[in-house]
């Protein structure tokens, strides 16, 4: 298991080493200015990831647009994120409404003891009791699996692209051109490739905790629209940890049809080895 | 959970631990004379069967089983469902430590039939306090440690102060769940 951290860490060490490079190289009018500003950035960032490691939950909950629930609102939501909850031997999460016409649910926070599951009124409206169990029971298999803190792990040096990218500063994009992309590519990547794969286990978590795969794949069915996508906001290791994928639309999105660029895996094959789940577990026991 | 298991999401469910369960006998005495509550004479234990081939085959094994329960402790035995989808196994008897003795052995042998990871809770009822609703005490299997729920009969309201005067006074005798968010309270148990 080890050896599965190295792409991981060589890539995070590598996209270091190159910010630090672009940031001497291009950046700098003189040495001592450069390091300067770079102690600037790394002290920027280890504030940032402490903050992040504190309060992520409120960042993504605040991107979503999500409200926390009222102790009296939602009974029954809150009786079976609750039961699940206990099943899994989690603290019971807070609960929060999304109002959007995208049927979607996502799980925040980087800690067990301090996470949020969001749901969205469109989900509420569209499920039964069970098919929302099993929902809730996904995310809360991301919840236990501590998804939050994988994804957004793996989603730094992505991120560090798009930031690069998007800099008001030109020099920053010259940076990236001339050397940042291929880590940016890679790192995609590896967050889409390492996001389908915890998709797959947070499914079958959801059908070991209820018990019964069928809820989860007639939710999935349900929700899973081949129409314009969700309008959750919030980047990539948002997406990652809703049902069913939640980025906005993009130019880019013709090339989603192939799975290597899609951070869920495709409706069918997630039913598929649902159904096999659902097979195994009754083999099981005949 | 080790590094490993974050990075490959390989949380597993937990099994039931159920040893703690007989403190409640013990605890029977300080329950009556000091708080005034009377055992009601019913329990459940909930849990969530897993589908399909497996509750087919459960279901059988489940009757035999409470067959056998009925028969060494002298209790009654049902199975019920609730709203949630949960099944219970609602054991009913007037002497108190055989209640908790059949109780005891319900879970045993559902964890023995594989079902010790889908075992949630053992809810016993009592009477009494000068208050017309019952008052429970839940023992949660994963944790292996009870708590009190004592629902006020509004929609899902809690007696959040009468739970928390109910932990003090058990304190000693009974393990408690210390972290107060995980007293899950079972609505519409069908315990009556």
């Amino acid at each position: 298991m080890a050896l599965a951290l190295v792409p991981l860490v060589a890539l995070y060490v590598l996209a270091l080493v190159l910010a630090l490079v672009s940031f001497v190289a291009v950046l700098a009018d003189s040495a001592w200015g450069a390091l300067l500003g770079w102690l600037f950035l790394a002290g920027g960032l280890v504030a940032l990831a402490v903050v992040h490691w504190l309060r992520a939950d409120e960042l993504v909950l605040r991107t979503a647009r999500a409200k926390p629930l009222g102790a009296q609102e939602e009974p029954e939501l809150r009786a079976i994120v609750e039961r699940v909850a206990a099943a899994v031997d989690l603290p019971p999460p807070r609960i929060a409404l999304i109002r959007s016409w995208a049927p979607n649910a996502l799980a925040a926070g980087l800690r067990p003891e301090r996470a949020t599951i969001a749901v969205t009124t469109e989900l509420l409206r569209r499920l039964d009791e069970q098919e929302l169990e099993a929902v809730v029971a996904h995310e809360l298999a991301h919840v236990a699996n501590r998804d939050g803190l994988v994804m957004t792990f793996v989603s730094g040096p992505a991120m560090l692209g798009s930031a690069m990218w998007g800099a008001d500063d030109g020099r920053a994009q010259v940076a990236y051109v001339l050397l940042y992309w291929p880590v940016h590519v890679i790192g995609l990547f590896l967050l889409w490739t390492i996001s389908r794969y915890r998709e797959y286990v947070a499914d079958r978590g959801s059908a070991l905790i209820t018990g019964a795969p069928e809820q989860l794949m007639s939710a999935l069915t349900k929700i899973a629209d081949r129409e314009p996508r969700g309008d959750l906001r919030g980047g990539a290791a948002v997406s990652a940890l809703c049902i069913v994928p939640a980025q906005r639309k993009s130019r880019l999105d013709f090339l989603r049809r192939l799975e290597i660029f899609m951070d869920h895996p495709p409706l069918e094959k997630r039913l598929r080895e649902l159904s096999e789940l659902a097979r195994e577990l009754g083999k099981a026991q005949a | 959970m080790g590094l490993g298991d974050i990075l490959f999401g390989r949380k597993r469910l937990k099994g039931a631990k159920l040893d703690k369960l007989f403190a409640l006998s013990t605890a029977q005495v300080t329950l009556e004379t000091e708080l005034g509550l009377r055992p009601a004479g019913v329990a459940g234990v909930v849990f969530k069967p897993l589908s399909a081939g497996e509750f087919m085959r459960a279901e059988q094994e489940i009757d035999e089983l409470l067959g056998v329960v009925a028969q060494t402790s002298g209790s009654e035995v049902r199975r019920r469902q609730d709203s949630f989808g949960f099944q219970w196994l609602v054991v009913r008897d007037r002497d108190f430590e055989d209640l908790v003795t059949g109780v005891h052995l319900v879970a045993d042998e559902l964890a023995a039939h594989g079902f010790g990871e889908q075992l949630l809770a053992a809810m016993f009822a009592f009477e009494g306090r000068e208050r017309e609703g019952s008052t429970y005490l839940i023992y949660g299997f994963k944790r292996g440690a009870f708590w009190p729920f004592v629902p006020t009969g509004k929609e899902q309201e809690r007696d959040n102060p009468d739970e928390l005067r109910l932990m003090n006074e058990l304190q000693g005798e009974l393990p408690f769940e210390p972290e107060k968010e995980r007293w899950l309270g079972l609505w519409n148990a069908p315990l009556d």
